[in-house]
């Protein structure tokens, strides 16, 4: 029976969720840190893209959601890291988190997501406390943990400079492994985001595990980390300067 | 002190005062980073532990010094050839041979044609992978070693002719005196999985088993249908990997079954993608890959050796010859068994046209295509002697002046004869050719090719 030929065809290919919950409120835009943040973005997205392309066994798509005085989609449609672009995000007004916990929980519904994934990372990234004018905090947590893939995401919190609440985002963070990850100058955050989107989603994928316990996903580093050398590949393009 | 080198610093060989001078960052992965080097001139890999590594792996140390003092198992593994270490950086590292950028990863493999990492091959090329693997872990076994944590990321091959390079060979130890306790979903043998037993050389013939089997049907062996139970990948990974393991292409239970595309619309995760791969795989090798996930899968003893692995690959290389479709570029096995119980002539797999038959040559019991740029080896010709492809015996080449003629050049030192289909005999000395064509007998010695076209 020659009904079915073999083709050229990607192997099965799972779909990796990651996205980003952002703080924008106006305490963002001091001492430059949504700058910082944005320039992070932009460096960590070669090794994301690193990720994808030794894992042709996943997807990885990434979403985004930025929070103030209310909660949207900076990335609302699962981008391809190989698609991904950042643009920057701007930094005014309080910060309602219980909105953006909704706005994933939404996300993370049943019908939204695949039938089969690998279990999505969500990463919070504040260096405030939520102000609760709208949905509270709890209620959000609340929303998240109803939704079949938001009570299973690997959810991080990272805290930025010196005032994050860090008791409140604690209650966050699903992984008993993992502590809130604290970031207090822009080398930190750097390796901070790279390890709960890079690091986390590899292992998402491809966990490497000790025998006897359950999976484990690997300690946070504890010196920041480099790029890679070819994220810092040098524009062939550009004739105009060293 | 710093906790990773930088450019440009001086990392020391052992206790000698040998350094070599740190170039571009390489990579940076689960254990540690791995940097270029120059030593003497000559551009090497340095792999640096993350310092966080240590506490987790506290044998380290003492199993590269034994890797170092054993030695490499064969030139194809990326071995450790001296720690390394600096005055002005905490913790340490190994320098080893840097991997050739031609080389891809047995991974690559998986990605779609209109992927730019998609890599061409043939089934030639997989069966000469495939081969080359088997030898690679054969090779360490009989060091007494087991290689710990065995999976599609330390395995390298060219594309070009299914060479192999092995990495990562940090985890190596002594098969009795093993302790780390490390291993990749999917890759760890059962036992392991369930926290049973030490990764050890029975657990690295599940994962070798595992590896060929991905090599060639781009899928787990036992993610088929019971894994689409389990909507979150991780979830499902102790049961279809530990507790109850069951072959996607089981003869007995079809628990986990592997779905055809027209199934069901979630089959490219119960492994739609191996269904018409395995389809066309000949029997033999399909034998093999039952009862390394069937009877191996419960009996870490009963799992298919090295050994065995190399012998199938070899005689399915010998079955492969290319579709006559120029636009193809496929091959295909020749499988009488097979043809046979189809309806009409053979056609390719790949293209669906209709297979041109091969010339070929059986040689006693083993049947080998001649296509054109194949070469003969003294197995083929000596069942006694050991698989060893250094050295070709013979090469099949056109005829240099009548088109369509081909025929197969002695590279051997000693002289063959030929019986023509007329009965004359011709002699067949080193560096000439014998005619490849219907009816003709070449005499190797102790054994005789017959050849049919």
């Amino acid at each position: 029976m020659y009904d079915e030929l073999i083709q050229d065809t990607q192997a099965a290919q799972k779909e990796l969720h990651l996205i980003l919950l952002c703080d924008c409120s106006g305490s963002m835009s001091v001492q430059g840190k949504i700058d910082t943040l944005n320039q992070v973005m932009r460096d960590t997205i070669p090794m994301l893209q690193d990720v994808a392309q030794d894992n042709p066994q996943g997807k990885m798509l990434v979403r985004c959601i930025a929070f103030s005085d209310r909660a949207t989609w900076h990335i609302q449609t699962p981008t391809s890291v190989d698609q991904l672009h950042w643009s920057p995000l701007q930094a005014d007004g309080i910060t309602e988190m219980g909105d953006a916990f909704v706005l994933l929980a939404d996300a993370m519904s049943k019908d939204k997501m695949p039938a089969h994934a690998y279990r999505p990372v969500v990463v919070l990234l504040s260096d405030g406390a939520p102000t609760d004018q709208g949905v509270s905090f709890d209620k959000g947590m609340e929303a998240i943990n109803n939704s079949p893939w938001g009570a299973r995401a690997m959810r991080v919190a990272i805290a930025i400079g010196s005032d994050a609440n860090i008791d409140v985002l604690k209650k966050f963070n699903s992984l008993s492994e993992v502590d809130v990850l604290t970031a207090k100058n822009p080398d930190e955050l750097r390796a901070k985001i790279r390890y709960a989107t890079v690091t986390l989603s590899q292992f998402a994928i491809r966990p490497p595990t000790q025998t006897n316990n359950a999976i484990a996903p690997p300690p946070v580093p504890d010196a920041p980390v480099a790029a890679p050398a070819s994220a810092a590949s040098d524009d062939d393009d550009d004739w105009g300067s060293w | 002190m710093l906790t990773y080198p930088n450019k440009g610093d001086k990392l020391f060989l052992g206790s000698t005062k040998t350094y070599c001078v740190v170039g571009d960052l390489l990579g940076d992965g689960g254990q540690g980073r791995v940097v270029q080097v120059m030593l003497d001139g000559q551009p090497y890999a340095v792999k640096w532990y993350h310092p966080y590594y240590h506490a987790h792996d506290p044998g380290l140390y003492e199993r590269l010094r034994q890797a170092i003092d054993q030695g490499a198992p064969n030139a194809s593994f990326l071995w450790p050839i001296e720690t390394v270490s600096s005055p002005d950086v905490s913790g340490f590292g190994y320098l080893m041979r840097l991997r050739d950028a031609r080389y891809r990863g047995l991974s690559d493999l998986k990605w779609g044609k209109d992927h730019k990492r998609y890599v061409r091959r043939t089934n030639r090329i997989l069966a000469t992978i495939g081969y080359n693997i088997a030898e690679c872990y054969q090779c360490l076994h009989l060091k007494g070693m087991c290689y710990v944590d065995l999976n599609e990321k330390n395995v390298f091959f060219n594309p070009a002719d299914g060479d192999t390079l092995i990495c990562d060979n940090d985890n190596v130890d002594f098969d009795s005196q093993a302790k780390l306790e490390v291993g990749t979903p999917g890759f760890m043998a059962p036992e392991v999985q369930r926290g049973e037993a030490r990764p050890n050389v029975l657990s690295d013939f599940h994962a070798l088993a595992v590896l060929l089997f991905e090599l060639f049907m781009l899928h787990h062996p036992l993610m088929g249908r019971a894994s689409l139970k389990y909507p979150i990948e991780d979830v499902g990974i102790p049961k279809l990997f530990g507790t109850n393991p069951v072959f996607i292409f089981d003869p007995k239970d079809d628990s986990n079954r592997a779905l055809s595309s027209n199934e069901h619309p979630e089959a490219a995760f119960a492994g739609a993608i191996a269904v018409p791969r395995w389809r066309v795989l000949p029997s033999f090798m399909q034998d093999l890959f039952v009862k390394a996930f069937g009877d191996g899968l419960h009996t870490p003893q009963a799992r298919v050796t090295e050994g065995t692995w190399r012998r199938a690959f070899l005689r399915l290389r010998d079955l492969t010859f290319p579709c006559a479709n120029p636009d193809c570029g496929n091959d295909n096995y020749f499988d009488p068994e097979r043809f046979k119980s189809q309806p009409g002539p053979p056609k390719c797999a790949y293209c669906g046209q209709p297979l041109k038959k091969p010339v070929r040559m059986r040689i006693d019991n083993r049947l080998v295509m001649m296509n054109l740029g194949v070469s003969l080896y003294p197995y083929h010709i000596d069942s006694g002697r050991p698989f060893d492809l250094a050295k070709p015996i013979g090469i099949v080449a056109a005829h240099p002046l009548k088109a369509g003629v081909i025929g197969l050049r002695n590279l051997s030192d000693t002289n063959w004869s030929s019986t023509l289909p007329s009965g004359e005999s011709v002699d067949v000395p080193p560096g000439k050719s014998a005619l490849l064509e219907t009816g003709v007998t070449i005499s190797f010695g102790r054994a005789t090719g017959e050849v049919r076209r």
